[in-house]
């Protein structure tokens, strides 16, 4: 996978496929208003607030927009269109209207920029009814998730790391084999392994599958599950995977109270797919982003981390016997 | 514009606003109601310098807003009144009315954010190149908001086709606007470099004029354009459950504008006799009044469409 970025693909495609998607950004690339005109690639100040508001607009009567927000931090400016308007005007209309609005927004991954730049908003984004948080974890998932944001009838969030961007984004590890439209709610299986499970998303997915080889060296073969979206969350489909596929590890960059991952753990145990005591969860630390990675690395799941957990959930119980 | 028109339709307004307050009185109103009353002439003069297939966005003092958009009183009331049948299907309520076949996209609760809304929908029209405007009310309390500056800048420098029908009547809900804002909203609009009016809000025939000029410089020019229509309140800002506010303004103030009624105006330029008024307020009185016998009739809407229209996402619900 070299060349243009799969991400930059589906976008073009999706231009190309429908005259009436436009897009919003602060800069324009001069190439896509070569292609697609200045009316449909439409540059706009530093004004969050208002272009996702216009966005709405535009998508309640009939055309979609793909708003590219740069960093979801500055989608906290904009909240208000997003949460009282593009996720509720389907409901308040009683179906009247919808809102097909794209925003895509980075979150955060290798790039030192500190607390007011690097978030993770999945779980607290999930928590608005009637949208889509989709978080895709590799550059083919990320085009695919688009794929089919591009063509959804409501509003979508693509949360997208800007590891997925970097100069060696081809080389990273890739659980999606093609840039091929992924379903919303429907979990992947990143690797298959029948020992146990890891779980992850956005970040934690390409630390799973790092976690993997190293548990691999311990005669471990381990199921990595993708879990794509936020939300939807794939409670049901993740149970499927994990269920007497022996210990799960859930791990999550996200701080664990309210994480949809803690979440996850709790059905996953009352669907009877785990056992309590061979489940665990694997989150960030409740601290904001420190620029210096020396403050940073203790702060966020390691491969080492997610290793050593699973060593302790899979080593057999009751491998001491107790005194009578 | 017929004259005789716009009076039945303030009528319309004016007493159907009554009546929502009168059970608003008895708490058979759940949630806000915030009355047009007084405010009219705005309303209805815009509306009828529409072209029919302009959207119109509104905010939370709506209800006068959809009437004079055409909006059929049997959904507002059912909506209003949390019965089956209502416009939004019981879940938009006083604040959040729309009706795509009116072209009346909706109203917004929180104040300045129909501003970039209606920007994009102007957007929208400006590239389907049909020459329609986009019609957005907003209160003068809306124009302390970064969100509406935002948006003007932005209308500005595209071209939006946009009309801001911006009601002044000078209180931002219980806070006098002069104590929070320093320039008026005509200068705040003249400082953006925005083609503006300021009319007389409670004559529906100024309002009228000068909302047409400017509509068709919206769609000759696509430049957004601003109309402040300077009106006050007949009750207040807004009422929850059965008590009314207390009056918070000054009376001289209120008396003032009392004498200056649009519907007092309106008759006077008709010539409409006592009689007529009379009649013209019996006719009217008793469409309420059907209207809000049919909804009382109606019972509640069913429970199941609680969880409807959410999100057409599979599994909807998470």
């Amino acid at each position: 996978m070299t060349g243009r970025h799969p991400v930059g693909t589906a976008v073009r495609e999706a231009l190309t496929e429908q005259p009436d998607l436009h897009m919003f950004c602060t800069y324009q690339q001069d190439d896509l208003v070569g292609l697609f005109g200045a009316d449909r690639m439409v540059r706009l100040p530093i004004a969050e607030n208002a272009m996702v508001g216009m966005a709405v607009g535009m998508a309640l009567v009939g055309r979609r927009v793909l708003v590219s927000i740069a960093r979801v931090a500055f989608l906290f400016t904009a909240l208000d269109p997003l949460v009282n308007q593009a996720t509720k005007w389907r409901y308040m209309s009683d179906g009247q209207f919808s809102v097909p609005l794209v925003i895509r927004g980075l979150t955060r991954g290798d790039e030192h920029l500190g607390a007011q730049h690097e978030h993770h908003a999945h779980s607290m984004l999930s928590q608005i009814p009637g949208l889509v948080v989709a978080v895709p974890g590799s550059p083919n998932s990320a085009a695919g998730l688009l794929s089919t944001a591009l063509r959804h009838p409501d509003p979508v969030v693509v949360l997208e790391s800007p590891r997925l961007y970097t100069p060696d984004w081809a080389r990273l590890p890739e659980p999606e084999p093609t840039a091929a439209p992924l379903p919303f709610g429907v979990a992947g299986r990143a690797l298959a392994g029948g020992d146990l499970t890891l779980v992850g998303i956005g970040n934690t997915v390409a630390l799973c599958l790092r976690a993997a080889r190293r548990l691999a060296d311990h005669g471990l073969r381990c199921q990595v599950v993708d879990l794509r979206t936020a939300a939807p969350l794939d409670r049901d489909g993740t149970a499927g995977l994990v269920a007497g596929n022996g210990p799960v590890v859930l791990v999550d960059e996200e701080p664990r109270t309210a994480s949809l991952l803690a979440d996850l753990g709790l059905h996953l145990v009352q669907v009877g797919a785990v056992e309590p005591d061979r489940l665990a969860v694997v989150c960030g630390a409740p601290v904001p982003a420190p620029v210096s990675p020396a403050l940073l690395a203790p702060l966020l799941p390691t491969v080492d981390d997610v290793t050593a957990t699973a060593l302790a959930l899979t080593r057999p119980r009751y491998a001491t016997p107790r005194p009578d | 514009m017929q004259l005789s028109t716009a009076y039945r339709t303030m009528l319309r307004i004016r007493l159907l606003e009554e009546k929502i307050i009168d059970c608003a009185d008895r708490n058979e109103i759940v949630g806000f109601i915030h009355p047009y009353t007084g405010q009219e002439a705005v309303a209805v003069g815009v509306l009828a310098a529409r072209w029919p297939d302009e959207w119109v966005v509104s905010f939370y003092r709506c209800h006068g807003h959809a009437v004079a958009a055409g909006v059929p009183l049997d959904g507002i009331v059912r909506e209003v009144l949390g019965r089956a049948g209502g416009l939004c299907g019981g879940k938009g309520g006083s604040m959040h009315l729309a009706d795509r076949d009116r072209y009346f996209l909706g109203a917004s609760s929180i104040v300045g954010s129909q501003l970039p809304v209606a920007a994009g929908v102007a957007m929208a029209e400006r590239n389907a190149d049909a020459g329609r405007a986009t019609v957005v009310f907003c209160g003068d309390g809306a124009l302390g908001t970064g969100v509406s500056f935002e948006t003007l800048t932005i209308a500005a420098t595209l071209g939006l086709p946009l009309l801001l029908v911006c009601e002044d009547n000078g209180w931002q809900d219980h806070t006098r606007s002069d104590l929070v804002r320093h320039r008026t909203p005509a200068e705040l609009v003249a400082g953006l470099g925005i083609g503006h009016r300021t009319v007389d809000g409670n004559d529906v025939e100024a309002v009228h004029r000068a909302a047409g000029e400017l509509l068709a410089r919206c769609r000759r020019d696509r430049r957004p354009q601003v109309l402040v229509a300077a009106t006050y309140l007949r009750h207040y800002h807004a009422q929850v459950g059965g008590a009314r506010p207390a009056e918070y303004r000054p009376a001289a103030e209120v008396a003032h504008w009392a004498a200056r009624d649009p519907i007092d105006l309106a008759a006077a330029r008709l010539d409409l006799s006592t009689d007529q008024r009379n009649q013209e307020h019996a006719d009217v009185a008793r469409e309420i009044d059907e209207v809000f016998a049919a909804a009382a009739a109606a019972g509640a809407p069913d429970p199941a469409t609680a969880t409807t229209n959410v999100t057409v996402t599979p599994g909807g619900l998470r």
